[in-house]
């Protein structure tokens, strides 16, 4: 267009995606570690892609109830749950394809960052789904987040990995050091002076 | 808002000094500036000496960033200061312009997009730089221009309508003449100038965008060149009198039946606002209007020659867009109608033009009041005492954002974007204020339903949906006893339907026990004593010996992992055997028998369904070879999720998807004797809709892929290429898979509107006039929501479904919806 040329302004102003209010259906920072590509492929795969990683799941969210969320923002494909690696029960954390690139960046939109089973779920674009990762990738089994978590959160199996094992390491120690009484000292038969001045009986030679 | 902190770090507020935040006198002309240089004597900021590079490009982008903020913030507030603010802002972006022109030139292209509520502000401001030099002034007007003529070309109607307001108001600074934004509006008014009796989608679109501008740019018009404004008023009259008349007795898309129909259309609503603000000669006096005190700069003025808009010619019919009237859902005083309908016309774009980021479209909803004028309207979240606000007596902003929010989620026959939208969008503002917000909503959701029997079906399904999320979002409180009288009344009325329908949503956003536990006594029995299971027929207390024998056998072969022929061969092996009764029976019981295995495999979860229908696919096909056994297959389907509707969408979904039953199947399987008396149950219509939407979605992807392939066929072709010829065949496939697909598709709109018309047409069809009542609210969702596909079969329909036999007013929603069409 001839009018394109004669514009008194920079002509990037016509295409730069600036906005005041960052849209909520752009990548974040999130990335799966075992992507095998590079961050420019990783990116047109996100351009494009249909599925979405979602986390903060309760381990105790069905699929179920997932459908009843996520098809909020169009027809689902597939819900694949994240398992843990060694039990095979959900570890707090799934996969959902949809039909459209559109539905997804809908559900970035419009159900990231709602609650479901009172639990603020958050999703990310995702390249989609591929065999194994289904399992967590902690060395436990679950999440790797679940390795560190150091607060007590029930829906998501209580401690943390590590700290549960340092409950554990502790409640044995615990268990090791103080055995279990089974005879009462005598001392605790004897009565103390009490702050009312009585006189405990050995002393008084009741 | 004191501007005086932000320029330059000035402290006190009192009068305005002559040094801008650079230390620089204010009223320097361009053509005085010299090459920029940073000056040392400003002392708040102290760059000397060595790293003075370095702390330039820092100071470059700090600059930057602190410009755009201070356009982003300018005018958030009516205050007295206002003036003197836009005044020095106006100053700094005029001196700093040509260093920060893209910053500055994006950040006002975004403020005028994405802050529409700031049109008044962002005029004077623009006005303003036009007004001190007219070449930047060409470039902010030429830009919005240009940026216009984009989203005009994307059919991106939210921002055309702001944009065109932003130009309304240029005419009173002087940046444009009063012809240059008539050319505009012409173009708009163009189609109905032309042909004022032909009503369409796209039409009304052009002239509410046209009619909105002229809202805006009334009082310069009117003191200038009235007859101007007269002649297009008319157009604008004419054509909204031929879409009255167009649209008579059309209540297709009417949300509340209890309101006269006259106002149900928001062209003839805007016709009256634009009458009732001539009457007080153009005067908006919601909001402040700086512009008016800018008068003397704007005088001489430079006003630009703009390029000629282009209507679209290649967008489809659909995506023309004409947003909702806004519902009255509380009381408001009657003497306010103009204001508020300024108000909730910018929360409304406010709503479409933030729709990329609900979290602060909820902050800045609760900022639109900020430019209103004095005692326009009260505002909770500023008011000492929110509770004693009364809303029959002021308008009340909180209660407008909300309004505004529900005639969205209810817009007929559909919403510019999906209603979950709508849903976090509330969740969101409550959020922000969570007292305030809370109630407003809860008050505004209680007044809806309040007036559920009047409410289109469609609607009470979707405020149903919004409520299960938004009490979903809040530790699923909410104050069930107000309601607890459903208790009492029929199962079908609506407003028990309605608790009872939220609460089994409620259990399927999370678990039945989590909901019980936080209803009153008075509502449990609104909700399943068990928690939703199957109900697998062969149970061993209820069936004969040999029965038993079949069902142990077929059941020890899944669960060991048994192959479909394998299932097969021990159902023949038993059934055969079974001489009293002849082929067909046995094939039925055959299938029965297969079908209730199959789910109970996969009856843990849907990835355990989806694997169990996958595997036994093959045979579940071939036992499903005539319509007559689909149809068995999907009744089976819903007798063992009888108790389970959420398991029973989701498996007549997947089997549809395996080719094991049609879509026809599941219209049938809907529209079976059965279900009569039952027509007030929400999950039937989803499956309904699941089921047209599939077949409309596949139809679509097929016609893409066609698209697709062609070109690649053409492109080799061209190459003469002789690959050619296996391209040519992949063409031929797909066409013969979309020709397929459109049978479908025809088939479902046919059958599911013949079976509508019959049921409704019949006694026999519902049980009383409450169940009626609901069928006949499904019928209109199903014909306008599908009224392209409808439209596509007018002839078929006309011969199969509404015969002489059909009801009248089966016969008048069919007319309606060729009306809707339009």
């Amino acid at each position: 267009m001839e009018a394109e040329a004669a514009t008194p302004f920079d002509s990037s102003l016509l295409e730069d995606r600036f906005t005041i209010v960052p849209r909520l259906d752009r990548p974040s920072t999130y990335k799966d570690h075992q992507y095998q590509g590079t961050s420019t492929q990783w990116s047109s795969d996100l351009a494009k892609t249909t599925t979405l990683y979602v986390g903060n799941l309760s381990f105790y969210t069905t699929e179920e109830q997932l459908y009843e969320i996520f098809t909020k923002a169009g027809e689902i494909k597939r819900i694949i749950m994240g398992l843990s690696r060694n039990t095979k029960t959900p570890c707090g954390f799934c996969f959902v394809e949809y039909y459209t690139h559109e539905s997804a960046l809908e559900c970035m939109k419009y159900v990231n960052g709602t609650k479901l089973d009172d639990r603020i779920i958050r999703t990310d674009l995702d390249p989609g789904f591929r065999e194994g990762r289904q399992f967590g990738r902690g060395r436990s089994g679950g999440q790797v987040r679940d390795e560190y978590r150091q607060e007590y959160d029930e829906a998501r199996g209580g401690w943390g990995h590590m700290r549960a094992k340092q409950e554990e390491e502790r409640r044995r120690q615990q268990d090791d050091s103080y055995e279990a009484i089974s005879t009462v000292p005598a001392g605790a038969e004897l009565q103390i002076n009490s702050r009312l001045g009585r006189a405990s009986p050995s002393r008084n030679g009741y | 808002m004191d501007f005086s902190g932000r320029l330059g770090g000035r402290h006190g507020g009192g009068a305005r000094g002559d040094v801008d935040e650079f230390g620089r006198e204010r009223r320097n002309r361009p053509h005085h500036r010299k090459p920029y240089d940073r000056p040392n004597r400003s002392g708040n900021r102290g760059n000397q000496g060595g790293n003075r590079a370095i702390s330039m490009v820092d100071d470059a982008n700090d600059v930057e960033s602190r410009l755009s903020s201070l356009i982003i913030k300018v005018g958030d507030k009516n205050i007295p200061t206002l003036q003197s603010n836009l005044d020095a802002l106006g100053v700094v972006l005029e001196k700093d312009f040509t260093k920060h022109e893209i910053t500055v030139l994006r950040t006002f292209r975004q403020c005028i997009l994405e802050l529409p509520w700031k049109v008044t502000v962002y005029s004077t401001l623009a006005g303003l730089l036009n007004a001190k030099n007219s070449e930047t002034g060409a470039k902010v007007i030429l830009l919005m221009h240009a940026i216009l003529r984009q989203e005009l070309a994307r059919g991106h109607w939210g921002s055309v309508k702001v944009i065109m307001r932003f130009f309304a108001l240029q005419v009173r600074t002087r940046a444009i003449s009063i012809e240059t934004l008539l050319s505009m509006i012409d173009v708009f008014l163009k189609p109905v100038a032309d042909e004022p009796s032909n009503v369409s989608g796209r039409n009304s679109c052009l002239v509410f965008i046209a009619m909105s501008t002229l809202l805006w740019a009334g009082q310069a018009l009117s003191e200038q060149v009235p007859a101007e404004l007269e002649a297009r008023l008319r157009i604008a009259e004419q054509y909204v009198q031929a879409h009255g008349e167009a649209n008579a007795n059309n209540t297709l898309a009417t949300v509340l039946h209890d309101a006269p129909c006259k106002g149900t259309n928001v062209l003839a609503h805007l016709l009256e606002i634009m009458r009732a603000v001539a009457e007080e000669g153009w005067n908006i006096d919601a909001v402040c209007a700086p512009y008016t005190m800018f008068a003397g700069e704007f005088a001489q003025a430079t006003q630009h020659e703009l390029p000629e808009l282009q209507l679209p010619t290649d967008l489809p019919a659909s995506s023309y867009y004409t947003p909702p009237e806004i519902l009255q859902l509380v009381p408001h005083p009657p003497e306010f109608t103009v204001r508020r309908f300024i108000m909730q016309d910018f929360i409304s774009d406010t709503v479409t033009q933030l729709e990329g980021n609900r979290k602060d479209c909820a902050k800045f909803l609760l900022q639109v009041h900020g430019l209103c004028n004095e005692d326009v309207c009260s505002v909770m979240t500023t008011a000492q005492n929110p509770e004693d606000m009364d809303a029959e007596s002021s308008l009340v902003f909180e209660y407008m954002v909300a309004e505004v929010i529900f005639s969205f989620l209810t817009q007929l026959p559909e919403g510019r974007y999906r209603e979950m939208y709508y849903t976090s969008l509330a969740v969101e503002l409550r959020k922000a204020e969570p007292q305030i917000m809370g109630s407003v909503l809860e008050t505004t959701v209680e007044n809806f339903v309040s007036r559920i029997g009047t409410m289109d079906v469609e609607c009470v399904n979707r405020l149903c949906n919004w409520l299960a999320v938004f009490i979903s979002n809040f530790g699923f409180q909410w104050d069930w006893a107000k309601w607890e009288d459903v208790v009492d009344e029929n199962e079908n009325a609506p407003r028990r339907r309605f608790v009872q329908e939220t609460l089994l949503k409620l259990v399927r956003l999370s678990y039945l026990d989590r909901v019980k536990a936080q209803l009153p006594e008075s509502c449990v029995s609104l909700v399943p004593q068990k928690t939703p299971g199957h109900n697998f027929k062969f149970t061993l207390q209820a069936m004969d010996e040999r029965t038993k024998a079949v069902s142990v056998a077929v059941g020890k072969c899944l669960k060991n992992k048994g192959t479909p022929e394998q299932a097969l061969d021990i159902l023949h092996t038993h059934y055969s055997q079974w001489t009293d009764l002849d082929d067909g029976e046995r094939q039925t019981l055959a299938r029965e028998m297969l079908t209730e295995h199959v789910l109970l495999l996969g009856s843990k979860t849907f990835s355990h369904m989806l694997n169990a229908i996958e595997k036994f696919m093959p045979a579940l096909q071939q036992f499903g070879d005539t319509p007559e056994a689909k149809l068995q297959i999907a009744k089976v389907v819903e007798d063992f999720w009888i108790k389970h509707p959420q398991f029973f969408a989701i498996t007549i979904d997947k089997l549809i998807n395996y080719r094991v039953i049609d879509p026809v199947t599941v219209v049938e399987m809907l529209f079976s004797q059965s279900h009569v008396g039952s027509w007030s149950q929400f999950h039937l219509w989803e499956i309904l809709r699941n089921t047209v939407n599939k077949v409309n979605m596949r139809v679509e992807q097929l016609q893409s892929r066609l698209v697709a392939a062609q070109t690649a066929a053409d492109a080799i072709v061209a190459d003469g290429d002789t690959v050619a010829e296996q391209q040519a065949e992949s063409v031929e496939h797909v066409e013969s898979v979309l020709a397929q697909m459109l049978q479908e598709q025809k088939d479902v709109v046919i059958s599911t509107t013949r079976h509508f018309v019959q049921l409704l047409s019949s006694s026999e069809g519902t049980a009383d006039e409450l169940d009626r009542a609901w069928l006949l609210g499904r019928f209109k969702e199903f014909m306008r929501t599908y009224r392209l596909q409808v439209m596509e079969n007018v002839q078929a329909l006309e011969s199969v479904a509404f015969t002489p036999e059909a009801s009248q007013d089966t016969c008048q929603v069919f007319e309606c919806t060729r009306m809707l069409a339009a």
